[in-house]
């Protein structure tokens, strides 16, 4: 109790909400801006928190996190650009409804649903982090391979109208996920003799290619306007926003629980949540008819789910410091540099810091919803800026991205290849989601599948035995089934 | 004209990548004393890992002492093999400096085919740390107290141990291990020594090589330190016996070693040695470094030369006796 008093005084004093407020503007931009995220955020932070009290270092870092995972929700809705994985479903109906003139109202949905997902993600991490830790602990290789398959059974709900173009799009990804060293027999692939391939293909230049550089691309080859959008906005009431997202209570609790969830797995994180949430609620939404042309339902599932799985990624690195997500995997860092061990004692020994970090992140929401909110109007006149200021800066920003995710020039040939590559998709209407989803859970599936098939081997098991015949598992494969079947069933309805 | 407009973009694009990280190339007068401008300082790891964080402490504190920024650069991949290429490519005149993890560096390059350097193409300065890893037994699967329970097993039932290991330092301590205790275990790769952990604790594997640090984070969770693979007992876990005192002739330590690029003026090598030594030798480093848990042990030029010099004779010795210790 001492401790939590100690803990709230610190985030509430001046110094700390400024500190928090700093982290969660700075996380914004961060993730609005092409190509940079969370991840490279909080790495480029990370030196300046050596030299500050831990408790405000942490702060700061988790206010980061927080606000780039809602900011790349606003380069999705308005520019076509999710920077990251994360906003990758945000930008299927979020952009539209921008380009119905519906830019304000997009934003104040993806806001409000940031803020409740990452309110309840941080909730529940602050009330139930040992028991989650321990349910996190029984996910073990066989359960891991059937997550990332209930993942790429999303496929089924990002692919539009053709089947084929959409299977193409996600073995496109899966086939970009070998590409490096496999760890498995620690020999490369697909490499061909080049150091850089050896070093496998990095997410952030992949997307920054796939999904900013190629819209850009798009842009040039189209005939000039003098405007991004040229409807006029529609006029909107933002309580009216806030009654009906209170309205879609079912949707945004089912995500929010699908996101934490996702978060606390190790090895997983906000991407792998949003694309989840975002297929179950096309399998369930009453608005299914619209998702890809402006469903409000689909702007909020994903957005929601991944800030849940902010507070998720916590869990397991405060209670056995197995870090959740590659964003709390470098405040893992932060703590250690401090002489603190994440795990079990340091709830015991750092009490006070650990409040820090957890109240901290629920201040983090607040202000978040806060500069969300105010900030719609200024977001939204980027529309009204003529393109050829647009696509010069968004390029710029991209290959800035693309080097830094690992300080390598190569990476920027790798974001403009797949920018080209990204315009032949979008001119074939070959949908670039699936190939970043396929990218993003082939080397999960892969490996886990193939420790699977290694520790059955040892311990004399079938392989097939080893994976489905365990309580998780059963789960899992249930919900596979149920998300296949409702959207193959979807997509055959469509084509009759 | 959509053409053009296209060709037009893609130009722009790509003159942007090149021009803002083209480097800017200043002039150095050689008469000046090095370092006379700031000093890049590659880094072969991700940011936030142990390596990093124990080299940009180190960089700061040789700032301080010189007077000239040292910027570190972090170029991970391929077990440091992205950037260790990049910094043999440099050009030598002591402003290109990096650091590099002593075995991940000799199974490069024993094992990889295609690297672009080789032994040779550093000037090893100096070290400043070590550590070592050590074997862990989950208490739920296995009842093993000690080496030679789990060893007794082993020989009972080959290859039904599995042993979580993350990179090919691990793998060649398990071969190590195998040839020296002659046990088979089965090994199952992990990404990182946090999904070590996660495995180990869950109960999906039966064993795991980390690092002496995890020792901390498993105390009171169902998972047991058996032994330490480093020739002598190390702090802070020295209740653990090392496999030489249990009668396997096993010793494999880690350390960062700070290089530069074959063919540095000797004059600037002796210097980046000496300065290293001053700044590691104060008492707030050493009890910063404490605090990061981290190990200090200083090593000159010549002994941390003499150290992996034995290292690669190790590891080429194991490759000659189990030639597939790493398929």
């Amino acid at each position: 109790m001492e401790y939590l008093l100690q803990a709230v005084t610190s985030i509430l004093s001046p110094l700390g909400l400024l500190i928090n407020l700093l982290g969660v503007a700075l996380g914004i931009v961060f993730g609005a801006l092409p190509g940079l995220n969370g991840v490279v955020g909080v790495a480029l932070l990370l030196p300046i928190t050596y030299n500050m009290a831990p408790e405000f270092g942490l702060i700061m870092l988790g206010g980061l996190y927080m606000g780039a995972t809602y900011g790349g929700s606003i380069s999705a809705i308005l520019l076509n650009c999710p920077g990251t994985g994360e906003a990758a479903c945000t930008a299927l109906n979020g952009n539209p409804m921008a380009r119905q003139g519906r830019a304000k109202e997009a934003l104040s949905y993806s806001v409000l649903s940031s803020s409740l997902g990452g309110m309840f993600g941080v909730i529940v991490m602050l009330l139930f982090t040992p028991m989650l830790a321990r349910l996190a602990l029984k996910f073990g290789p066989p359960e891991q391979f059937l997550v990332s398959v209930l993942g790429l059974a999303v496929v089924g709900s990002l692919m539009g109208k053709s089947l084929a173009k959409g299977i193409f799009s996600v073995a496109f990804g899966l086939i970009l996920s070998i590409v490096g060293m496999d760890i498995t027999s620690v020999n490369y692939r697909l490499a061909f003799g080049n150091i850089h391939l050896q070093a496998g293909l990095n997410l952030i230049p992949i997307s920054v290619g796939f999904f900013a550089i190629s819209e850009m691309l798009d842009l040039l080859c189209q005939a000039p306007k003098n405007e991004l959008v040229t409807n006029t906005f529609s006029k909107f009431r933002l309580c009216d926003t806030t009654v009906d997202i209170f309205r879609r209570w079912r949707i945004l609790l089912k995500s929010s629980v699908i996101g934490t969830i996702i978060g606390i797995l190790p090895g997983t994180g906000g991407a792998i949540a949003s694309f989840i949430a975002y297929g179950e609620a096309k399998r369930s939404s009453k608005e299914r008819n619209q998702f890809g042309s402006g469903a409000i339902d689909g702007l909020i599932a994903p957005e929601s789910a991944n800030n849940a799985a902010v507070g998720g990624s916590f869990v397991p690195l405060l209670s056995l410091g197995i870090p959740g997500s590659a964003t709390s995997a470098i405040i893992f860092g932060a703590l250690t540099v401090h002489g603190m061990i994440p795990g079990p004692r340091l709830f015991s020994e750092h009490a006070d810091i650990v409040y820090a970090l957890m109240f901290g992140l629920l201040i983090s929401v607040f202000l978040m919803l806060f500069l969300g909110l105010s900030g719609t109007r200024l977001f939204t006149k980027i529309l009204k800026v003529n393109p050829r200021f647009i696509i010069p800066a968004v390029i710029a920003f991209s290959i800035f991205g693309a080097y830094s995710a690992r300080n390598d020039i190569f990476d920027i040939f790798i974001a403009i290849i797949f920018g080209l590559i990204g315009l032949i998709f979008k001119r074939t209407q070959i949908p670039i989601a699936p190939a970043v989803l396929g990218m993003i859970l082939g080397s999960m599936a892969e490996q886990n599948l193939r420790q699977s098939m290694v520790i059955a081997a040892a311990k004399d098991i079938n392989i097939l035995a080893y994976i489905t015949i365990r309580p998780i598992s059963i789960i899992l494969i249930a919900l596979i089934s149920l998300l296949i079947w409702g959207n193959f069933k979807a997509g055959l309805r469509a084509d009759d | 004209m959509k053409m053009k407009r296209c060709i037009v973009g893609l130009c722009l694009a790509l003159l942007l990548g090149v021009s803002v990280f083209a480097q800017g190339g200043g002039e150095t007068r050689t008469q000046d004393p090095f370092p006379s401008k700031s000093v890049q300082f590659i880094v072969p790891y991700a940011a936030g890992g142990g390596t990093d964080s124990l080299m940009r402490l180190l960089a700061k504190a040789m700032e301080t002492e010189l007077g000239q920024s040292f910027i570190i650069t972090n170029k991970a991949g391929g077990l440091g093999q992205v950037g260790l290429t990049e910094l043999a490519n440099a050009k030598n005149d002591g402003y290109t400096i990096g650091a590099l993890s002593n075995l991940d560096h000799i199974l490069v390059l024993l094992t990889n085919g295609n690297v672009g350097y080789t032994y040779d193409s550093f000037e090893y300065l100096g070290a400043i740390n070590t550590t070592a890893n050590v074997i862990y037994a989950n208490n739920k699967n296995t009842k093993f107290t000690s080496v030679n329970e789990m060893v007794a097993y082993a020989k009972q039932n080959p290859g039904k141990l599995t042993i979580s290991i993350s990179g090919k330092t691990h793998l060649a301590e398990v071969a190590l291990l195998e040839k020296a205790a002659s046990i088979d275990l089965t090994p199952v790769m992990q990404n990182s020594g946090n999904d070590s952990l996660k495995a180990i604790l869950g109960g999906h594997v039966d064993l795991a090589v980390m690092d002496k640090n995890f020792v901390a984070q498993v105390t009171g969770q169902g998972v047991t330190p058996l032994a330490v693979f480093s020739a002598e007992r190390i702090a802070p876990v020295t209740s653990l016996p090392t496999f030489t005192e249990l009668g396997y002739p096993i010793a494999t330590e880690t350390y960062r070693v700070i290089v530069a690029p074959k063919g540095t003026p000797a004059e600037i090598c002796q210097k980046i040695t000496e300065i290293i030594r001053i700044v590691s030798g104060k008492e707030d480093f050493k009890s910063k470094m404490q605090s990061m848990s981290e190990n200090y042990r200083y090593l000159d030029a010549e002994q941390v030369k003499n150290r992996l010099d034995g290292d690669l004779k190790a590891m080429k010795d194991l490759l000659t006796a189990v030639p597939n210790a790493f398929n």
